[in-house]
């Protein structure tokens, strides 16, 4: 459905996207992971016809977008990163607006409109205007806005950022829905676990290379020889950790509340080193798992940093 | 169909936004109001006239030269003020604002009064005082009118003895007079603008009329970078939409709104203050189209270059309030006149003054011209500039 072939793309001396190879098929979910200006967004625009890119080649539904943009961009719909709506406008005419531009008319455009709306929440809210619109009810416009004219592929650029835990989730079931009805999804995040939760197959892209590509499990196969020691404490300190990132074969050690979370291939080697160093600094251990590596995990072993670094 | 919705869409925006929109039509009428009263006292004649100066170019040392100094030194003394000047210099000076009217007379003025032949003594005007104009072409024509009797009565009784008979020689002068009296005459010459002064109603609501159309195109530029920021922009352009649609759009729904803008200034002023816009509702629209898009082109210009709506109102502000104090728009500043020549304000007010005094399509087809090779290149470059921004 989407084919990516040493895509380049530069803005001045910066790489922002360093020859991209990748294919998405027709009703995957697949998901960009990475974080902050690793070049997610630069593949979307590139995908969307909005950036030429400097090199390289890219086919939407077997179309070379250099020479069919239009017929492209009419099989995408686009939920761009920002809320991107006519603030004064109310909801009905914001996506019947969009849904016009991709060419819908009549009692067609009225019908599709309609159960847009309805799709994402906002049946009764066609009259209201965004800006008295909460921020998961814009969030949720904006993904109606994106999918009236049905859209073949859908391209969610971080749909989630700054919403509340019950409008996440209606988003994220959104996607699914979309992805059932028959639309292709790209899914950009920094959240490896929205990633975890929905995507099919996920490309980690980090400072504009595509640094692993594949589904969940194939991912985690590249880090397998890695393992995370999740220790609960009841009064945790801070000059414990530096000494656990001291010790040999700790890939990384963080908090997490009272909880300390250490990354290493060696786990049974050096558990005894770390509980050791715990008594010293006299931190009572309430509980000890070992968990299955995850896409953090991943990106870390990958990149030798963290997703929200 | 593109170009249609996107249109549209703008005027939805706009007529979403209630305040703006009052303002759109209000602000105009308003500043034709206040500023027509206001500034009524200076559109007014002079009541009580004090002596001027007038400049005075008279290379003729004959006896009708000199006798036209006399009179203008010592009977007319107590109206104006002779100010002697190189013939070369009078109408740039006249031009440049320092004098309202100046007199020229040809070297051979005697020599040809003395001849019989045609001769004429000009009357050069800048046009804005027209009480000061008719005085000086008074005095002038007087003077003429009186030589002229003289010279016909020389002639008459050049053939006469002084003992012929009165009636017989009265008559042939009286001939005589007809034969010569438009032998010397005045010529009269506005080197500025020789239609009939406006009044102030009719002048502030052209040149106002002119400044808000220019604004409007801050309503172009300020959408453009709300939707760029906003990332509506990025939306649209990820539909199948191309970017000459995306353009035409924003100019089809500025024209409109424009053009209700001016309808509501030409119908109020045309009711309230009897402002006359002449008898061609297409030469209004060939004066005030250009105008439009000269002012969405440099909408479009300063939002390709800057990323702050705020930024670009400032700009565009300062833009237009100076073209419009230059150009003499709040009210006339003759030091700036040889300046004013140059702006797009002058050229679209001394098109629609044509008009108001009554011209045609004929008398502006210069200042149209003007108007709109201008409109053509800012939206070249408003084009370019565009395309370049989006494609960054």
């Amino acid at each position: 459905m989407i084919r990516l072939r040493q895509v380049l793309k530069r803005y001045g001396s910066t790489i922002a996207l360093d020859n991209i190879s990748l294919d998405v098929s027709a009703g995957e979910i697949f998901g960009f992971l990475g974080p902050n200006g690793a070049g997610k967004s630069t593949a979307i625009n590139l995908i969307c016809g909005l950036v030429k890119p400097d090199q390289g080649e890219i086919r939407v539904d077997g179309l070379d977008i250099r020479h069919n943009p239009l017929e492209v961009k009419r099989r995408l719909g686009l939920v761009p990163q920002e809320i991107a709506l006519f603030d004064n406008l109310t909801a009905w005419d914001n996506v019947e607006f969009f849904a016009k531009l991709a060419g819908l008319r009549g009692s067609l455009l009225r019908e599709r409109v309609s159960e847009a709306l309805e799709f994402a929440g906002l049946a009764d809210k066609g009259k209201g205007v965004p800006r008295g619109f909460s921020g998961g009810m814009k969030r949720r416009l904006n993904i109606a806005c994106a999918i009236a004219h049905r859209p073949k592929i859908i391209i969610m650029d971080e749909p989630t950022v700054g919403i509340d835990p019950q409008s996440r989730n209606h988003i994220l079931e959104s996607v699914r829905q979309l992805n059932k009805l028959g639309s292709t999804i790209i899914y950009t995040t920094h959240y490896m676990e929205e990633a975890e939760e929905i995507c099919s197959r996920i490309g980690i892209i980090d400072h504009g290379r595509l640094v692993a590509l594949g589904s969940k499990e194939e991912l985690r196969r590249l880090v397998n020889e890695t393992e995370k020691i999740v220790i609960e404490t009841v009064d945790l300190n801070f000059t414990c950790l530096e000494q656990i990132k001291a010790l040999g074969w700790v890939k990384d050690a963080q908090t997490n509340g009272q909880s300390l979370e250490i990354l290493t291939p060696h786990a049974q080697t050096i558990l005894q080193d770390i509980l050791f160093i715990l008594q010293r600094n006299q931190v009572k251990v309430r509980n000890i798992t070992l968990v299955e590596p995850d896409l953090e995990s991943v990106f870390l072993t990958l990149t030798g940093r963290k997703l929200r670094d | 169909m593109n170009v249609l919705n996107l249109a549209l869409n703008d005027l939805k925006q706009t007529a979403a936004n209630k305040v703006t929109l009052a303002l759109l039509l209000v602000l105009p009428v308003l500043m034709i109001s206040l500023l027509g009263y206001a500034m009524k006292p200076l559109f007014q004649p002079e009541k009580d006239l004090k002596k001027f100066p007038v400049l005075y170019s008279n290379p003729d040392s004959g006896p009708v030269g000199r006798s036209l100094d006399s009179f203008l030194s010592s009977q007319a003394g107590n109206l104006v003020e002779l100010v002697p000047v190189e013939a070369g210099t009078l109408e740039s000076q006249v031009l440049d604002g320092k004098y309202p009217v100046g007199i020229s007379v040809p070297p051979d003025l005697s020599q040809a009064v003395s001849q019989g032949k045609q001769t004429r003594v000009e009357v050069i005007s800048s046009g804005r005082d027209q009480v000061k104009d008719k005085i000086v072409r008074a005095l002038v024509d007087s003077f003429a009118a009186n030589i002229n009797t003289q010279t016909a009565l020389a002639q008459g009784y050049r053939n006469y003895l002084p003992q012929a008979q009165a009636s017989a020689a009265a008559n042939l002068a009286g001939q005589n007079l007809a034969r010569v009296q438009s032998s010397f005459g005045t010529d009269f010459v506005s080197v500025l603008d020789s239609k009939p002064a406006l009044d102030t109603f009719q002048f502030f609501a052209a040149t106002m009329l002119v400044f808000f159309l220019l604004t409007t195109g801050m309503g172009v530029g300020t959408g453009i970078i709300t939707e760029r920021t906003s990332g509506v922009m990025t939306r649209i352009n990820a539909c199948p939409v191309k970017q000459s649609e995306y353009l035409l759009g924003k100019i089809l729904s500025n024209l409109a709104i424009a053009l209700v803008q001016a309808t509501s200034v030409i119908l109020f002023s045309q009711y309230a203050f009897q402002v006359n816009w002449g008898s061609s509702p297409l030469a209004l629209l060939l004066i005030l189209t250009p105008v439009i898009f000269i002012s969405s082109a440099l909408g479009i210009i300063i939002a390709s270059i800057l990323s702050s709506a705020k930024a670009l109102t400032s700009i565009l502000s300062v833009i237009f309030w100076c073209m419009t104090f230059v150009s003499g728009g709040f009210a006339p500043v003759p030091i700036l006149e040889p300046v004013a020549r140059f702006t797009v304000n002058k050229w679209a007010f001394n098109s629609l003054s044509a008009m108001m005094a009554g011209g045609s399509l004929a008398d502006i087809t210069g200042n149209l011209a003007a108007l709109f090779a201008v409109a053509l290149i800012l939206w070249l470059g408003a084009v370019m500039l565009y395309q370049r921004r989006v494609s960054a």
